[in-house]
């Protein structure tokens, strides 16, 4: 008997057990309160009712064949109460993670692993922005409403959710949802500002013009002239700069080369366009929008069509945040890329003395402020970091162990390097979506953009009136004349930033005379403007490409847009394919010309069978490293930013004897066509090696591996490898890793039609259909009509269920 | 009879008791009043709460087409989701068939125990 019982003890305890990544067995598998709960109906379970405390009137949620939900309330309070509950029941493991991430509290629930990472979003001060940002956004009664509605929306699902209910990643990893904050949703929007604006190519630069000097610092990162800004050139400037914008000097100070740290995400950009209605089969404007991000599953973008009395939008959100970020209504469209612009400055701060508590400022010491942070990892045990801050923001790297693990070369002992940025500021960007939401025209757009503050975006417009116009909203500083960043000296006030660029003279243009207007994360203005915007922009390769096809266009529908946005044509390879060939010798060529051939019959599309796509950018690479690894990687530990592609291009086309060029460690001189030679041959050889002999194995699809990965890395929860058209330089700007997180097309008129794809799909849940139903619709370049449904019209095609909330 | 009870107990529990192990102290019962001998209880037991876990996993994975039992029966290597639903059962059913085991032999060594005293008096 007693073996008995102790086998069955064993047992018990066993599958209580946390085993590495494994949940406690026992419970995870069964049928009760485990996994099998998440195993939700592959179809829409039909009407329901409920009661929920929090909501003040009937609200009507009706979702279509998509699993979008449609929103139909008689108060902005109940609109957004259902909008958070309708989200947490999606996606309330993903809201979680987000803002556990933004806070720096992912160690709380996963461990002593992730400490490192909580601490430098501590340091960059996401929760001090946040939080420092509350007061103001819940001072206006708008934003108030919002946040507070949509709190008690999530919190009302959070209630009614027992152990057996919770998302599938809860019962993974063993903790519990937390309740949601009207603090949550801004971290949620600092976190995408840290995405789109955070980063230190300052140290990098600084590195290469203290190692290179300016002459040729300026010949390799200067900006390119672009002839294709987001603003046309030749648009008339209505104003002269104030009296203020004339930065400072620029003065490096002298630092030993530092490397730096790998937190912050890769550049990422985006595509948006409108047309004139003179140019669309409709006679109404078309407009288009594609975000590119660090695709995921659950998806970043959660549809939604909100109606309340004052409103009725379509669009998609973030999870976490209220109200509508990229959509339309019955008037107006918008939509927004990154401007790229750099709103980020890096201060080197000179301490007093060890203790770090003052530092050095226009020849006075002054008094630096001090924050504990506390982290509480799981299990209970506590960490602490103390966070120091100067006029400049916090000072991120000081040489204390935890933030500068990442650091080879460390700042000074005395020394730390403090960040200026945007981010920091009190904002409402909440604001700018709350109006965009219920604008009616130009002006209400206009109005909305004046709230915006980080991350600093293009928004594109179109609406009934056939007005058509991009702005470049959000706060950009008047600081140093350097269009390439540096660290600056932190010591000497004239170096600081003299106030913003005014919200009514950021770049803009309404109704240009080309009929429409697009952005690409290219450099925003021609010289002519009349404030300094300085930015790590993208070579213009996707706007040439967009602007050129859109002036060719007419009687455009909503087709010629889709097909647009799936456009995978390189600019580069038709820019320097060409060259290339013809210094490639072909009799010096090992092995068959099967190879050549390909790429000679190429057409510069990037699709997915290609295998002229492969070739070439193999080729291009390996030229590439050649070119620049003598140069920048010279003692292979200082870190140098490399020249973009544009450069690169512009030596091989214009320079071909450059002194770049030359490999510095051979002993003859190498001219472009022994490096356009020689890397034909490694990157031939290189293929070979890789995928063995050409077959289908070298098409561009099948050459890279494209994932679509869930934030716990668990393989099975994500989507891939993948074979799919595009490529990070073309329209359609699919990489291994990121691409279109949200592909729209809003055609205006009497009747706005909207069209868009999520690549995954509504659900957050890897065990509901909708989780990825979108998906293939998405790799293949396909759009759904989407349902926008007319203000107080419920039901109709494609409705499938109702979910009525009922006060309690 | 110990297989009906536990079958029936434990499909009740599983609506009612939210907890995983909720068929360990039905499956005791069961086997301290019905078992026969220790094969029989923990076989009975053990199949009663098998396929109440069983039938109860494979409606639930029917209606949603197989997709999360597909993703976690990879990411616990078990490849197909079939083999999740029977390594489930397995589990369920040594849950019920070690608890009504150890009902049986408990009450075979209360019934020793009165034996000895009974010998004794």
């Amino acid at each position: 008997m007693l073996a008995s019982l102790f086998l069955l003890s064993a047992f018990i305890a066993i599958l209580q057990l946390r085993i590495g990544m494994l949940p406690p067995l026992g419970g995870f598998l069964s049928p009760s309160v485990g996994v099998w709960q998440n195993a939700e109906r592959r179809q829409l379970s039909g009407d329901r009712a409920m009661r929920l405390r929090g909501a003040h009137a009937d609200i009507f949620v009706q979702y279509d064949s998509n699993a979008v939900p449609h929103i139909f309330s008689e108060s902005d309070y109940d609109l957004f109460f259902a909008q958070g509950y309708v989200t947490a029941r999606d996606r309330l493991w993903q809201m979680d993670m987000e803002v556990r991430t933004a806070a720096g509290r992912l160690s709380e629930v996963l461990g002593r692993g992730v400490l490192g990472r909580d601490m430098f979003k501590r340091r960059i001060g996401l929760a001090y922005a946040a939080q420092r940002a509350l007061d103001s956004v819940m001072g206006d009664p708008d934003t108030r409403t919002a946040l507070e509605g949509y709190a008690a929306g999530v919190n009302a699902y959070i209630d009614g959710l027992g152990e057996a209910d919770y998302p599938v990643e809860f019962k993974l990893f063993g903790y519990k949802p937390q309740h949601w904050r009207p603090l949550y949703s801004l971290l949620v929007l600092k976190l995408m500002a840290e995405t789109l604006t955070g980063g230190e190519s300052a140290f990098k630069m600084t590195n290469a013009l203290e190692i290179l000097g300016q002459g040729k610092f300026n010949e390799l990162y200067s900006p390119s002239a672009n002839p294709e800004p987001v603003i046309p050139v030749n648009t008339p400037w209505n104003f002269k700069p104030g009296e203020r914008t004339a930065g400072a000097g620029r003065n490096v100070a002298a630092l030993p080369a530092i490397v730096s740290a790998k937190h912050w995400p890769e550049g990422i950009g985006s595509n948006n366009w409108a047309v004139n209605g003179s140019k669309t089969a409709s006679g109404y404007p078309l407009l288009a929008n594609d975000p590119h991000l660090l695709l995921t599953l659950p998806s970043i973008w959660y549809q939604v069509q909100l109606q309340s009395p004052g409103e009725n939008v379509y669009g998609v959100s973030i999870p976490g945040l209220p109200c509508v970020v990229i959509g339309y209504n019955s008037k107006i469209a918008w939509g927004v890329t990154n401007t790229s612009a750099e709103v980020i400055d890096w201060y080197r701060v000179k301490f007093r003395d060890a203790t770090k508590k003052e530092y050095l400022y226009d020849g006075e010491w002054r008094e630096v402020e001090r924050r504990v942070e506390e982290f509480t990892l799981r299990g209970g045990r506590k960490e602490y970091d103390t966070v120091l801050s100067t006029c400049h923001g916090p000072v991120v790297y000081d040489g204390e162990r935890h933030s500068t693990d990442q650091l080879s070369d460390r700042p000074g002992p005395l020394d730390g390097l403090a960040m200026r940025w945007t981010m920091h500021e009190i904002s409402n960007e909440l604001k700018t979506f709350y109006l965009l939401n219920r604008a009616r025209n130009y002006g209400d757009y206009r109005n909305a953009l004046t709230y915006f503050c980080c991350p600093a975006q293009n928004f594109v417009y179109a609406d009934n009136d056939n007005q058509i116009a991009i702005t470049s909203a959000g706060r950009f500083p008047i600081g140093s004349r350097d269009r390439v960043r540096v660290l600056l000296d932190g010591s000497r006030s004239a170096n600081d930033w003299k106030g913003w660029i005014p919200a009514d003279r950021t770049p803009y243009v309404l109704d240009p005379p080309r009929k429409f207007v697009s952005s690409a994360n290219q450099s925003l203005t021609d010289s002519s403007y009349p404030y300094i915007i300085a930015g790590l922009f993208e070579p213009n390769d996707r706007a040439r490409r967009i602007n050129m096809r859109l002036s060719g266009m007419s009687a455009i529908n909503v087709d010629s847009f889709r097909l647009l946005q799936a456009d995978s044509y390189s600019e580069l390879a038709s820019e320097v394919l060409p060259q290339m060939l013809k210094e490639l010798d072909s009799t010096r060529i090992p092995g068959d010309k099967l190879v050549l051939q390909e790429l000679r019959g190429w057409d510069l599309e990037y699709k997915r069978h290609s295998i002229g796509a492969t070739v070439f950018t193999a080729w291009w690479d390996e030229l590439y490293r050649e070119i620049w690894s003598d140069d920048l990687e010279a003692d292979g530990k200082i870190p140098l930013p490399w020249p973009d592609n544009q450069k690169t291009a512009a030596l091989i086309l214009r320079d071909p004897g450059s002194g770049w060029i030359d490999d510095k460690r051979t002993g003859r001189r190498e001219t472009a066509t022994d490096v356009i030679n020689r890397a034909y041959s490694t990157a031939v050889a290189g293929l070979r090696k890789n995928l063995g002999d050409m077959d289908s194995r070298w098409e561009w699809g099948n050459s890279r591996l494209c994932l679509i990965g869930h934030p716990s890395g668990i393989p099975m929860f994500g989507i891939g490898p993948y074979s799919v058209d595009g490529a990070p330089n073309t329209i359609d700007a699919v990489s291994d890793r990121t691409g279109p997180s949200w592909r729209m097309v809003v055609e205006l008129g009497p009747v706005v039609r909207g069209y868009g794809i999520l690549p995954g799909g509504q659900s957050g849940n890897p065990g509901s259909y909708y989780y990825d139903n979108l998906f293939e619709g998405w790799r293949d370049g396909r759009l759904n009509e989407l349902i926008f449904l007319p203000s107080g019209k419920r039901g109709g095609a494609g409705i499938l269920s109702t979910l009525t909330i009922k006060p309690k | 009879m110990v297989f009906i009870l536990v079958f029936a107990g434990s499909l009740l529990a599983n609506f009612l008791i939210p907890f995983w192990w909720s068929t360990v102290p039905i499956a005791m019962v069961g086997g301290f009043c019905f078992g026969k001998s220790g094969r029989s209880s923990f076989l009975q037991g053990f199949l009663g709460n098998g396929l109440v876990w069983g039938a109860l996993i494979f409606i639930r994975s029917v209606r949603n087409d197989h997709i999360l039992a597909t993703r976690i029966a990879r990411l616990l290597h078990l490849g197909h989701w079939g083999g999740l639903i029977l390594v489930c059962m397995i589990i369920g059913g040594l849950l019920a068939g070690l608890g009504s085991l150890t009902g049986y032999l408990f009450r075979q060594s209360l019934n020793r125990r009165q034996s000895i005293i009974n010998l004794k008096t």
